[in-house]
């Protein structure tokens, strides 16, 4: 009878102390990320993936799924078991905005870990059309130019013509593919407008592209005598964040314990994927998790309903 | 100009130093390795460097990962098997009547009597030699216009006429490739009708999945080349060595190898090199058209402006420097559409736009060669086209490509004389497992398998009804880029249901397209009227 309280008793230490800290991934961790090889989302969780190896010495393998803002990602994600053996890496938009075009993902079907960085959103275009502001845009439409907008995605798009009937401006849309795709049709005369969200600082740092607007609840890191839209009368807030997440249903305690270590890495200065993210999305990592995320994500995509929904009308 | 010389410097330190600043030799390393294993494989007659590209990129990305730094290395590999294959593919032509690559089937012709007069080393060093002049003669030419012809293309062209361009290169490759042009028009077709599964750029969400949530980002890139290129030619050896299982014939003993080649006689090929190497270039700058015609035109040339043109076809040193030259040259030149416009003029520009499109996120186009002012910026570091650097590293690989094959490429080839003993049925099974296993490790799991197998069929059939792969592959692999331009161009201009033909280039270019197809047509119907 002794023997078997005594093994209930360490039983119940051991599962006492296996709190957060303790799960450890079975086997290697699929890292399945929603865009293409080679950008922004794709570079920062490669890295996040080499340093969690180095840290922890969990295995992740990380894959693109690239298409439709994360949502093709997504959808294959949200069948997986909820048990920290495969993650997704996307954007927030990926949640509170891509499931209204999407018959397969809804917000409620995720588990979401952790934020990692936050964009620089701006309004961008090239330095020899001679624009400063959105003024500049108006008036250059006004004078019978035609404007063509690059957007990666539809809520850009949506931003974009939203910003067009607020200056009373007609724009044309040109769809790239990401954020590159964005830039390097600015840059190559295609359009004269367009988007960046953090992969546009060499350039602009370059004089090649200028930033017109910032399109953040606040100035840019890059520009921060450059007004907000909001600032100028246009209520839209366009940032997003980098995000790691998980089927729905996943125990707060993995949850919590991918959070941490990921967390770990982000607040050490001398990891690469921090440094990474205070070159290209300065000044510094957004870490936001657990319960407040949740409703940040779910509070996000109602405010974004709202707005297609004005657009329409 | 400075600037220029900036850029170049830039792209030389890459290839020697990486990320960090350190010393590294891997890209040139990768180089050599792909020049030699490039010999070999084109050694082997069966294996072509088309083959050797297929099976080496899956390798190199599961070795090198997918990250800016791996882009060098990989595609030094990949040009490296080019460049040696083309190389490789003389040897067995000249010394057993059998060429190890298709590029090298006039080789024979003058390669193989001379190596039964008892001149084989003297054959082998003349195609080598004449060979790497070709080569490096294109690539000098790549150098130079590749950087013009985009600047040019990037000033002129604007969506509506880069969306005719791709366009009109389609309708030409079709109408050039294969004595069926408008099957190979069809293939063109299926392959673009392929690529269509997947996402799209219209925000509606995917299409043609099939309900396959595995599907959503689109067939997967790499098995399915696998399937189409090399597993279906498995499935035709398989098949054509189960047909012809007993009269499995043994190669001849290896003839007299002779004397050396000479310096003098080296230096009076010069003129005759040039030329074909002139031809060659010019092939290959067009999409589509590829080595075999190269060689066909610059034999024809070489005989047609021979004092004794009864000669060839009888084992004259002329005859093959007309078709080494001429084969070699083609490759490098064949990256003057895909590195200025991202467009594939042949098999081995397929798989240095599938490495470029999987690794990193550097791509092929115009905006490569933008000369962007080199600045430091505080508390960011270096401002500059990273592309840029990446193109003259590309670049310097070519020359340090060349350069081996000068030196170890000679050397190489005394060896390969046992290479082309290895029969198929040893040889088949192999490329079997290392084509399977890549389409399941590069394209996660059995969605790679399945997609291998499927367009696997797909090749095999396409082969048996005596059509090129080529249009179906390069269709499959630029449609996606026609959509996107398409539909920038259609929805950039407001929504102008006449928008590709505002711009008086566009109309030429589509123009040109429509008169190519009703060209392929028209000869398809006399085709049909004489057979009858």
């Amino acid at each position: 009878m002794k023997k078997v309280l005594a093994a209930a008793a360490m039983l119940a230490l051991s599962t006492g102390s296996a709190f957060a800290a303790d799960w450890k991934p079975d086997g290697p961790i699929r890292l399945w990320i929603g865009y293409g090889a080679g950008g922004g989302t794709d570079v920062q969780a490669r890295m996040l993936a080499k340093e969690l190896e180095q840290t922890r010495g969990w295995i992740l393998v990380p894959e693109n799924k690239s298409g439709e803002d994360g949502a093709v990602m997504s959808a294959q994600l949200k069948n997986e078991a909820p048990d920290g053996q495969t993650l997704g890496f996307a954007i927030t938009t990926t949640y509170n905005f891509a499931p209204m075009n999407s018959d397969n993902i809804s917000p409620e079907d995720f588990t979401y870990i952790t934020t990692t960085a936050g964009s620089q959103m701006a309004v961008l275009a090239r330095t020899s059309s001679g624009w400063k502001s959105l003024d500049d845009v108006k008036a250059a439409a006004e004078a019978g130019e035609t404007l063509v907008w690059a957007n990666w995605g539809t809520q850009v798009e949506a931003g974009a013509e939203v910003i067009a009937r607020k200056l009373g401006i007609t724009v044309n849309h040109l769809r790239t593919a990401g954020g590159k795709g964005a830039l390097n049709a600015v840059v190559a005369e295609d359009a004269n407008l367009s988007w960046g969200g953090g992969v546009q600082r060499p350039l602009v740092e370059a004089g090649e592209l200028t930033i017109l607007s910032s399109a953040e609840s606040t100035h840019l890191v890059q520009a921060p005598d450059t007004p907000t839209l909001k600032e100028q009368g246009i209520d839209l807030d366009l940032g997003y964040k980098y995000i790691i997440v998980a089927p729905k249903g996943m125990s707060d305690e993995v949850r919590d314990t991918i959070a941490e270590a990921v967390a770990e890495i982000l607040n050490n200065p001398e990891s690469e994927t921090r440094k990474f993210i205070e070159k290209q999305y300065p000044p510094a990592p957004v870490i936001e998790t657990g319960d407040a995320l949740r409703k940040t994500i779910i509070d996000g995509y109602a405010a974004n309903v709202e707005m297609m929904k004005a657009l329409v009308e | 100009m400075e600037l220029a010389f900036q850029y170049i410097g830039l792209g030389i330190h890459s290839v020697f130093f990486d990320a960090d600043g350190q010393f590294w030799l891997m890209p040139v390393l990768m180089v050599l390795t792909g020049i030699i294993s490039g010999i070999f494989f084109g050694a082997i007659p069966g294996l072509s460097g088309p083959f050797a590209l297929a099976l080496a990129l899956p390798v190199l990305t599961s070795v090198f990962g997918y990250s800016n730094e791996a882009l060098l290395p990989v595609l030094g590999c990949l040009v490296g098997l080019m460049k040696g294959a083309t190389v490789g593919g003389a040897v067995p032509a000249i010394l057993f009547n059998t060429p190890g690559t298709p590029d090298a089937f006039l080789t024979t012709a003058d390669g193989y009597p001379m190596a039964q007069k008892g001149q084989a080393r003297k054959a082998i060093q003349t195609s080598h030699f004449a060979s790497v002049m070709g080569d490096s003669f294109s690539d000098i030419v790549l150098f130079v216009a590749a950087p013009v012809f985009a600047v040019a293309v990037e000033r002129v062209l604007d969506l509506p006429e880069k969306s005719a361009l791709i366009i009109l290169s389609l309708c030409f490759m079709a109408a050039v490739v294969g004595n069926a042009p408008l099957k190979g028009l069809l293939g063109g077709l299926l392959g673009m009708l392929l690529s269509l599964v997947g996402t799209t750029l219209s925000g509606n969400g995917v299409r043609l999945t099939l309900g396959l949530d595995g599907l959503g980002s689109g067939v997967p890139l790499t098995s399915a080349v696998l399937g189409v290129l090399v597993l279906s030619e498995v499935l035709i050896s398989v098949e054509d060595m189960s047909r012809a299982r007993k009269a499995r014939e043994s190669l001849p003993q290896t003839p007299e190898m002779g004397p050396p080649l000479t310096w003098a006689e080296r230096l009076r090929m010069m003129p005759a090199i040039l030329r074909s190497a002139s031809i060659g270039t010019v092939i290959g700058a067009l999409p589509g058209i590829g080595t075999t015609t190269a060689a066909t035109l610059s034999y024809d040339t070489a005989k047609r402006l021979s004092k004794k043109p009864d000669e060839f076809g009888k084992g004259t040193p002329e005859g093959v420097v007309a078709t080494e030259a001429a084969n070699s040259a083609v490759s490098g030149a064949n990256l003057i559409p895909v590195m200025s416009l991202g467009i594939p003029g042949n098999f081995a520009a397929v798989f240095l736009i599938l490495a470029v499109e999987t690794i990193g996120d550097f791509s092929f186009g115009p905006s490569v060669f933008k000369f962007t002012e080199i600045k430091e910026i505080d508390g960011y570091g270096m401002i500059m086209n990273k592309d840029l650097v990446m193109a003259f590293g590309l670049f310097t690989l070519m020359v340090m490509g060349n350069i081996f094959n000068w030196t170890f490429g000679g050397f190489v080839m005394r060896f390969l004389v046992h290479m082309a003993r290895i029969p198929k049925d040893i040889v088949m099974p192999l490329i079997l497992l290392v084509s399977l296993t890549a389409a399941y490790v590069q394209d996660g799991g059995y969605r790679g398998l399945g997609t291998a197998l499927v367009f696997a069929v797909i090749g095999y059939l396409i082969r048996r009804l005596q059509v090129s792969t080529l249009p179906f592959v390069i269709g499959f692999l630029l449609a996606p880029a026609l959509e996107q331009l398409i539909r920038g161009a259609f929805t950039a201009s407001g929504g102008d249901a006449l928008f590709l033909l505002k711009s008086p280039i566009a109309v030429i270019m589509l123009g040109l397209s429509g008169f190519l197809i009703v060209r392929m047509v028209l000869q398809g119907r006399q085709k049909a009227a004489s057979q009858s």
